[in-house]
């Protein structure tokens, strides 16, 4: 029942996860953070079989980072999505596959352009303008069909998750714990402290 | 003189078996990089894992090292146009304008000496002929003789294109810049 919803703006992607964490019938967390820096701009956000998606994760993390430190450049965000969706891919084709599904959020300094990949357990990698995985797809996609525009500032982003958030607040049939939002622009990665 | 991958090439200077072997291990670096990236190989990557291939042979008794020099001429957004030379030891090193080989000092002299930054394509060309035809230890330069590659970006769709030249394209360099002409005359 986890949220992950990823919009891109002009120059910002907005990565929001629910900050809820429940075992059976009973929430255990409400502060719980579902995202991992890959690089100082890029973002992985993910949800799916506790266990399985942090050491997913930070698996991913950790060699995002090797390749940093033995390249001396980040891997662009392109190349960060095609390397998660091929781990997921030959670890779907395993004993034990990992059941993670994810959203990674980038901004290009170099071409100063923000991309979000939307990753499912199954190693389906898309780029996309805004994602979601979960139930919460069926209630925020038509609103991000009918509102979301590319060209739209991070303030206007900011407006149309909020209007998400609402709808999620009044439809879902759980509680989550409200959601934690971070951006992805030029200045890197950052947490919003507002509460949403 | 072989391709390596679409924005990468490079010349031999050794045995050549040896050199087949890497070349053939360079290509599927670059394959299985695109494959797991969805991105060209950095050139300067593919470069290094050549060369620790290489180093590893310098550190264990009982095998043969590779007996081969490259030179690599490639393209990637994140530096530009690239030259590397490396060696059989495993080093290798980034160049503006650089030889290996039989007489390749000399040839590096004579670079140094004439080499601008400010060159165009066919200066640069001009210039590796005439290297070429004062250190090769033949009278005179005829295509048989010669292998002759560039790598270049288109200037309107930005593609990157390589191009191993025809014999007749590098006969017709030869008598543009008059250093294959003593045979012709004959």
């Amino acid at each position: 029942m986890d949220i992950l919803i990823g919009i891109t703006t002009k120059d910002s992607v907005l990565i929001a996860t629910s900050k809820s964490v429940a075992r059976g019938v009973s929430v255990i967390k409400t502060n719980d953070d579902k995202t991992r820096e890959l690089t100082d701009h890029s973002l992985l956000a993910f949800s799916g079989e506790s266990g399985d998606t942090t050491n997913f994760a930070e698996y991913i993390q950790a060699n995002i980072r090797l390749y940093g430190t033995r390249n001396g450049f980040e891997m662009s965000n392109k190349a960060i999505a095609s390397f998660t969706r091929n781990e997921l891919a030959s670890a779907l084709r395993s004993r034990k596959p990992y059941q993670v599904n994810i959203l990674i959020g980038g901004y290009d300094v170099k071409k100063k352009k923000a991309t979000l990949n939307w990753i499912d357990y199954l190693a389906a990698n898309v780029e996309l303008p805004y994602a979601a995985h979960g139930y919460a797809q069926y209630y925020v996609l038509s609103l991000l069909d009918r509102h979301h525009d590319p060209n739209m500032t991070q303030e206007q982003g900011l407006e149309l998750l909020k209007d998400c958030i609402k709808e999620l607040r009044l439809r879902m049939p759980i509680d989550f714990k409200g959601v934690q939002v971070k951006v992805v622009d030029e200045a890197g990665v950052r947490k919003l402290p507002e509460d949403f | 003189m072989y391709i390596l991958d679409d924005h990468i090439v490079c010349a031999v200077a050794g045995i050549d078996s040896d050199a087949s072997i890497l070349v053939n291990r360079a290509r599927v670096f670059a394959q299985s990089y695109l494959k797991t990236y969805s991105e060209e190989i950095p050139c300067e990557i593919l470069v290094k894992r050549l060369c620790d291939i290489k180093q590893g042979y310098t550190q264990y008794g009982g095998l043969r090292p590779f007996g081969v020099s490259f030179v690599f001429a490639g393209y990637d957004d994140l530096h530009g146009f690239q030259l590397y030379t490396s060696n059989p030891s495993g080093n290798y090193s980034g160049w503006k304008a650089t030889s290996v080989g039989a007489n390749g000092a000399s040839a590096q002299t004579l670079l140094k000496q004439e080499y601008k930054e400010d060159f165009s394509l066919d200066q640069a060309c001009e210039l590796a002929m005439k290297v070429l035809s004062k250190t090769m230890d033949s009278a005179t330069l005829t295509s048989e003789k010669l292998e002759f590659s560039t790598v270049g970006k288109d200037s309107a769709s930005g593609k990157v294109y390589q191009k191993i030249w025809k014999p007749a394209d590098i006969d017709a360099l030869l008598k543009a810049t008059g250093l294959g002409k003593a045979e012709e005359d004959d």
